[in-house]
């Protein structure tokens, strides 16, 4: 789009032409912070729920001053001498409302009050405009549509965005994230082709689902905006990074040394696993598993982050295979005591293999405890049941 | 969900009551569907009906 942003620089100066956008991303402040590096000065909207039923990205459309479609695949080197410079006609009748399609959001929005439909609309609005609402309510109110309209895909990816919402909240509740996941699948599987479900899904998935790496230029646009930046809410997994052709990360595959001999905790550490199937059964059976660590409250006071960092072990049965069964991670630093460590890695079944698995492993971390405030190297030890491809 | 509270605040309370966008893929010849969204920073409310009587140039796009 920053073709788009050059081309029509004077046109917007002159008032010739307005300039709008629309994203569908799931997290508003990442395309926040692309257009603040890009030096976007147009106004955005955010449409995580696909209210708009935009079938791909990126899409320019040209819409006269009467508010009439003109072109919906814009032309950059012929849109100023076929649209800007062109005077249009205005429609001999003003146009009448659009009738909703049956099924739509927009037919909800206009349904008749306490109707199951309108409390959808209600619920999706709430989310999107959330200050003095109910996120809750409105998630049930969304989850109850989805659950009595099976076959709508929309409202079942609408549903796995509300869920990936709550996630990143400070509402979270554990299973949102695999919730998401799996009300995403849902939409897919209603609606193949459509290509805003199938990205959500691989922003998250395995490499060999990705067409590109989602994020790579945040590091760059952080840098360059300074405290300019905008604070993402969610931090950047590594499969958001990783590329379809890029090997896996490099390997590292000592098992940390004396692991057997540190100290054992059961509960030191909250882990969540989320697991993400690749898009299509036919090109691969890998999945992605995300685990979210954090501090349990009463065990932990703080990580130690100065000591060293955290590391994971990864195990699999025989004949399974995983990109790299170690993984260390920096932390942040000691007045981050309630970061929030996000790995992730990926597994791949036997030929043929989409029977239901079991990944093992290993924490391995610096932390102080609650108990006697001592900082030790502590160990806690997982295990994350994998279900079977497309369960 | 307190955090997207604290992210996303509204500046205009009868946005509250604001339809988003309508559904439906743009048709030549055809009036746009409105759309109400709000914004990425959200400071404020995205909407084609502000902006009758002038062209204007629509960037569907994701930063990735």
């Amino acid at each position: 789009m920053p073709v788009w942003h050059e081309r029509t620089k004077a046109l917007r100066a002159s008032g010739k032409l307005k300039v709008i956008g629309i994203t569908q991303e799931q997290h508003p402040e990442r395309c926040l912070l692309f257009a603040r590096w890009k030096g976007f000065d147009w106004p955005i909207g955010w449409d995580p729920f696909n209210i708009t039923e935009t079938k791909v990205v990126p899409r320019v459309t040209l819409i006269d001053e009467h508010g009439i479609v003109r072109a919906t695949r814009a032309n950059l080197s012929t849109f100023e001498r076929s649209f800007v410079d062109q005077v249009f006609k205005a429609p001999a009748e003003t146009p009448a409302t659009v009738k909703p399609v049956p099924g739509t959001l927009a037919e909800a929005s206009i349904a008749k009050k306490d109707s199951p439909e309108r409390s959808y609309y209600d619920g999706l609005s709430a989310l999107l405009w959330p200050a003095g609402r109910d996120g809750d309510k409105a998630l049930h109110a969304i989850t109850a549509y989805a659950r009595s309209h099976p076959k709508d895909a929309a409202a079942q990816w609408r549903l796995g965005v509300a869920h990936r919402m709550r996630h990143d909240s400070d509402d979270r509740q554990d299973g949102d994230f695999q919730l998401a996941v799996r009300h995403w699948h849902a939409g897919l599987a209603l609606d193949p082709a459509q290509y805003i479900y199938r990205r959500r899904i691989q922003q998250y998935g395995p490499r060999l689902d990705k067409p590109y790496p989602f994020y790579p230029w945040v590091a760059e646009a952080q840098k360059k905006l300074g405290k300019a930046a905008p604070t993402l809410r969610a931090p950047l997994t590594g499969s958001e990074l990783a590329g379809r052709g890029e090997p896996a990360a490099a390997p590292d595959e000592k098992e940390p040394g004396g692991a057997k001999d540190i100290e054992r905790l059961k509960d030191a550490l909250e882990i969540e696993s989320t697991i993400v199937w690749h898009t299509s059964a036919k090109r691969g059976t890998a999945a992605r598993v995300h685990l979210q660590i954090r501090p349990a409250g009463r065990r932990i006071l703080l990580w130690d982050a100065e000591a060293g960092p955290l590391t994971a072990w990864v195990e699999l049965p025989e004949g399974w295979t995983v990109d790299r069964n170690r993984i260390d991670r920096a932390l942040l630093g000691i007045d981050k005591v309630e970061e929030v460590v996000e790995l992730d890695f990926e597994v791949r079944p036997p030929a043929g293999n989409v029977k239901p698995f079991e990944v093992t492993g290993y924490i391995l971390f610096y932390a102080c405890l609650e108990r006697d405030g001592m900082c030790k190297y502590l160990r806690q030890d997982f295990e994350v049941k994998v279900p079977g491809h497309g369960k | 969900m307190k955090l997207l509270l604290a992210c996303l605040p509204v500046l205009v309370a009868g946005v509250l009551l604001t339809p988003p966008a309508q559904a439906g893929e743009p048709t030549l010849g055809q009036p746009h569907a409105e759309v109400r969204l709000p914004t990425i920073d959200g400071l404020s409310t995205l909407g084609l009906e502000a902006l009758r009587g002038s062209k204007v140039l629509l960037i569907q796009f994701a930063s990735w």
